[in-house]
């Protein structure tokens, strides 16, 4: 059973129809990466996948471990192990990140019917994730993103990753804006988290991030359709010969 | 999760109540059923004139129909306590057992004991049923620093000098038209006095309950902080469901000396009336602090989610030099819910201070206003006003509003004011939910978030069962 | 409290009382009459006593209290009241009726004691302003239709000695600008104004508001945004001196979705005068999307002179941005002590603190005109 199955996916998003019938399907232990240029659909992609509301699946089917997915709830995604890091972080002033890390730790081994980690078995693991990703103790006091950089909120998407441990970790653009300090921090970060037993699904439009990250299948999304599938070379000619090259 | 208001249910008990309508008998039954001295009729008789020349005020933005004054009773008491029960065990078990539902443990021996633990051990509460003061816990104990805590128809026999000197001193009978009826039918409520010097040593409490239907509950609370000295006093209030509107106005003087602070916290739950607006209290309140001494202190932190209808500028007269008012507030409203509240800041002496932080919910088809005074007289040399108001709108169907009056004629005073409106956004609600967060789990803590400010100033019990409280209030308000 | 105000009827009485084909006299009077007695004004016109206000329309006026200029251009053509007909009259009536008599009883006065008014059409972009000066004591309203995706510049100068009012409406069509320059720097007299905006879909107003306080001056500011996407910019900077009076209100009112609006005032209080400032930021049920800021900042520079200020939001809707500042103060003492340190005097350096503060609301064709009134009134 793979992991994330998507079959002739279509998509509106505000009555345009964006996914024209996306097809993809993502094993355990793989890491695919999704390029395409801007409108290509990459972020419809995330958002279906996670459940945000207004974007609407008027055919085909999305399964997760077997599971259909539209069905669920975006907490109940989540709970079941899907993650998506998002491409603007938003901010919550006056909800703490520790607060916000805690209670969605807490709802995720609940749903699991696992043990709740104690205050100081969760402040340990947050400080030492925080420390890898080279994110000080303030920041955690702070409010959820709040006064964050690009780069720090893209780096507080990983923390969040790395402390969740989901089976499926969609990142949408997550190398976008980052310096290469960041980038390599954050590349780091990801290459810790995959394993054989958890997928990801890297959306970006640059092969930059892929110099650090190597992936096992990369797949061109245009117009809301996979137009060509490959390996880590097809991002190297894409890079060369740009986004027009697939479609001529 | 439970969605009843749990305080609605009603307690079976015989009450002696007295049947609707107002006039002078009425005042002077008052009076005699609590076996006032000549000069307090009097005092009562008085204001009970001067109501008669006013008329309601219309400048909130609330609106409900008309009150019918002479359909409510003002007065209705349990007919065992005619009886004059001098100890909990002579009070009928049906009113101890309704706090005990209430969660307030009225057993001293088992607070003592240790068979009641936890927060509540701390704290002396003095419960009102309807009209009638039914115990006042720790008395005795109190009463070893010099404390006096007692129901104010206790206090007008044992300490009238006291009594006598201070009532109307901060709310005047003819103030307004609600702290006018409450002078002339006023009922029970809680008399504080804390000698100089003295640290109250522990928090006090007044727990108002209405029960009985048709009436009216007019309590009175009346606390004097001599110099040096310091209480933090907690009030809260409950009452049954029902179809009708009921009337509290209370009115509230704090009265604080030289060096003295008085904290005065509120978690304001009366019944709110149903989904469609049906039923709960108008809660329309006097509340004033007056800081008459030399770097004297008085704070007001309030929680309200309660009432149909809430009506109340807690405020303080700044009159000693140095001396400091704050304000905290969370007001939130839900369904039909309208409230109307803010503070008053009057600046007298010099340098003196005032920190005003007000955070309005609103959800439902509510409305909730800010209404705000801070005036800096010509001889407040120095003063200082901060104030924050924001709201947080939670659906496209309530309304916030904030109307905020500065007047200023010190030219050596500063005054700043911020105010802003937002709500709980679909992207904030989103990241919480792909976290696996469930909606109503993000929205509290978001409003949390959002009122943490405030309720950092509340004692810790309270800081508790207000963020409860505000969840029970904003269930169903994110659809 | 609650006793009936007397002094309107022997004003009323002194009012023409016979309807116009543009206004109803019976129908002012009679909202006068409740509006005068009501509870709802001593709100309204709170810190500013309206009875001297009302008084001053029984005294005589001059035969020409507003002189306009500007109207002899290709896209404005002006006419008079009197001379109304057809849908320019059903217009002007229409504009008339939808002012809020509860809110303003100054205008139902002001229409009711003048003999007439003028009526302004654009229709494109007019290369020069359209000039309006009072000079004189008395009324004279003026509604401006400004068509869509026209533009107009409007200066309003207020130069009378005895007590006045203006009453300008102005309609702006869907993509039409206006910007707005209303001035009044000199202090005698008593003064009542009103200024009414209706903006259309993605139009746009820009009002700069200067004003060296009168002996008594009250300015009511009405903006409506009722199109999708309108704008309202309003500036303004304000000098009360000696016991001068200066009353400002400004309302907002959001009622389309993607509106905008901003506010900032700046004022000084000096010598033993009152300003009052209250703005108001009303955004209806329905108007999503709206971002409405207020700012108003306060000196005040004498022990005598009042400040008061209320910057009021009413909000019927939850997606919204929606934020407001207020503050009373002085001129900072850091500041100071740079300037003085830098070999200024006291005096010299509290005037270019104060100018400072005031230039940061100035701008526009006025400017000049305007600091170097602001300048001779610190010194």
């Amino acid at each position: 059973m793979s992991l994330l199955e998507v079959v002739d996916l279509h998509v509106t998003v505000a009555d345009q129809q964006i996914l024209k019938g996306l097809n993809l399907r993502i094993n355990s232990g793989e890491v695919h990466a999704l390029m395409g240029p801007n409108g290509s659909g990459k972020s419809t992609l995330a958002n279906v996948l996670a459940g945000r509301p207004g974007f609407v699946i008027t055919r085909g089917s999305v399964r997760f471990d077997g599971e259909n997915l539209a069905e669920l709830k975006p907490e109940e995604r989540a709970q079941r192990g899907l993650f998506l890091a998002f491409q603007y972080p938003v901010e919550i002033p006056g909800v703490s990140n520790m607060e916000f890390l805690k209670a969605s730790l807490d709802s995720l081994h609940a749903a699991r019917g696992q043990d709740l980690l104690s205050t100081m078995e969760f402040v340990k693991a947050v400080r030492r994730i925080a420390e890898e990703l080279d994110l000080a103790e303030e920041f955690l006091k702070r409010g959820v993103n709040e006064g964050f950089s690009g780069g720090e909120k893209k780096r507080n998407e990983i923390l969040q990753l790395l402390l969740l441990q989901p089976r499926l970790a969609v990142l949408d653009e997550t190398d976008s804006g980052l310096d290469i300090d960041a980038l390599q921090v954050v590349a780091a970060g990801i290459n810790r988290y995959r394993a054989a037993d958890n997928g990801v699904l890297i959306i970006t439009h640059y092969q930059r991030l892929l110099n650090y990250i190597v992936p096992d299948v990369v797949h061109v999304l245009t117009d809301g359709q996979i137009v060509k599938s490959g390996g880590k070379e097809l991002a190297l000619d894409l890079d060369e010969k740009g986004y027009g090259w697939v479609t001529a | 999760m439970n969605s009843e208001y749990s305080a609605g249910f009603v307690t079976e008990i015989d009450s002696e109540t007295l049947p609707a309508g107002l006039d002078e008998s009425v005042v002077r039954f008052i009076s005699a059923k609590n076996n006032e001295p000549q000069w307090l009729t009097d005092w009562r008789l008085k204001a009970y004139a001067g109501w008669c020349a006013m008329t309601p005020p219309e400048w909130g933005q609330v609106r409900f129909p008309p009150i019918d004054f002479q359909a409510i009773s003002y007065y209705s008491a349990p007919k065992s306590m005619a009886d004059g029960p001098t100890s909990l065990d002579e009070v009928d078990p049906e009113l101890v057992r309704t706090y005990e539902k209430l969660g307030i443990p009225l057993h001293e021996q088992e607070i003592l004991a240790g068979v009641v633990k936890g927060p509540e051990a701390r704290v002396a509460v003095d419960v009102v049923f309807d009209s009638v003061s039914i115990a006042t816990t720790f008395k005795e104990k109190l009463a070893e620093s010099g404390v006096i805590f007692c129901p104010i128809s206790e206090a007008v026999a044992e300490h009238p000098e006291l009594v006598q000197k201070y009532l109307g001193s901060v709310v005047p009978r003819k103030d307004n038209f609600y702290a006018a009826l409450n002078s002339a039918v006023f009922s029970d409520g809680s008399f504080v006095y804390i000698p100089k010097g003295v640290r109250c040593p522990m928090e006090l409490s007044t727990y108002f309950r209405i029960n009985e239907q048709n009436t009216g509950q007019f309590e009175r609370t009346l606390i004097i902080a001599e110099a040096g000295s310091y209480v933090s006093y907690l009030e809260g209030c409950t009452a049954p469901m029902r179809d009708e509107n009921q009337l509290h106005a209370a009115v509230v003087e704090l009265v604080a000396m030289e060096d003295a602070e008085i904290k005065y916290s509120t978690v304001q739950n009366w019944y709110p009336g149903d989904k469609n607006g049906k039923g709960g209290i108008y809660n329309f309140v006097t509340k004033r602090g007056a800081c008459l001494g030399d770097r004297s202190k008085i704070s007001w932190t309030q929680v309200e989610t309660g009432s149909a209808i809430t009506w109340k500028y807690p405020s303080v007269v700044l009159r000693g030099d140095s001396s400091v008012g704050e304000f905290y507030s969370v007001a939130l409203t839900n369904n039909y819910q309208q409230a109307d509240t803010g503070t008053k800041m009057i600046h007298i002496g010099r340098n003196t201070k005032s920190t005003i932080i007000s955070k309005g919910i609103s959800a439902g088809h509510s409305q909730n206003t800010y209404r705000g005074m801070v005036r800096i007289t010509p001889g407040a040399d120095g003063a200082r006003n901060y104030t924050q108001c924001d709201s947080l709108l939670i659906g496209g169907a309530s309304g916030a509003h904030t109307f905020p009056y500065i007047e200023s004629q010190n030219t050596t005073a500063i005054v700043e004011h911020e105010a802003s409106t937002s709500k709980v956004s679909d992207d904030q609600l989103f990241l919480c939910q792909q976290r696996g967060i469930d909606t109503e789990k993000a929205v509290s803590m978001i409003v949390n978030g959002f009122c943490k400010a405030v309720f950092r100033e509340l004692p810790m019990e309270f800081a508790v069962e207000a963020g409860k409280l505000l969840e029970v209030s904003l269930e169903g308000a994110v659809g | 409290m609650g006793h009936r105000v007397s002094y309107p009827q022997v004003v009323l009485e002194r009012l023409p009382a016979a309807d116009k084909p543009w206004f109803s006299a019976k129908a002012g009077l009679g909202r006068l009459n409740t509006v005068l007695a009501s509870k709802s004004i001593r709100e309204t016109w709170k810190y500013t006593p309206i009875k001297s206000f009302v008084e001053g329309f029984a005294a005589p006026k001059s035969a020409t209290p507003l002189v306009a200029s500007g109207l002899d251009q290709p896209e404005i053509e002006a006419i008079q009241f009197a001379a109304l007909e057809g849908p320019d009259l059903d217009l002007v009536r229409r504009c008339l009726e939808s002012v809020d008599g509860v809110r303003y009883p100054m205008a139902d006065l002001t229409m009711l004691d003048a003999p007439g008014g003028l009526l302004v059409k654009v229709t494109g972009r007019a290369q020069a302003p359209l000039t309006l000066r009072t000079i004189g004591a008395g009324s004279h309203p003026v509604i401006i239709d400004v068509a869509p995706e026209a533009s107009l510049n409007i200066v309003e100068e207020s130069e009378a000695q005895d007590f006045n009012t203006q009453f300008v409406y102005v309609r702006v069509g869907a993509g039409a600008r206006v910007d707005h320059v209303r001035c009044a720097l000199q202090v005698p007299a008593m003064q009542w104004s009103l200024l009414m905006a209706e903006l259309d879909s993605d139009s746009a107003y820009e009002l700069q508001q200067y004003q060296v306080g009168g002996h008594r001056r009250r300015t009511d500011c009405h903006f409506m945004l009722a199109g999708q996407g309108a704008r309202a910019d309003i500036t303004g900077a304000f000098l009360t001196e000696d016991s001068c009076h200066l009353d400002q209100q400004v309302i907002v009112e959001h009622k389309a979705p993607n509106t905008v609006s901003r506010q900032k005032f700046h004022g000084i209080a000096t010598g033993k005068s009152r300003a009052v400032f209250n703005g108001r930021i009303h955004i209806h049920h329905g108007a999503d999307g709206s971002d409405a800021l207020l700012t108003n900042r306060n000196l005040s520079l004498n022990p005598g002179a009042e400040i008061n200020t209320k910057p009021e939001l009413e909000i019927y809707t939850d997606d919204v941005r929606c934020a407001h500042g207020a503050t009373v103060g002085q001129l900072s003492e850091d500041s100071l002590f740079y300037l003085r340190s830098r070999g200024m005097n006291d005096a010299a350096a509290r005037a270019i603190l104060c100018n400072g503060f005031l230039r940061e609301c100035i701008s526009g064709p006025m400017a000049e005109k305007v600091t170097e009134r602001f300048t001779a009134a610190l010194l």
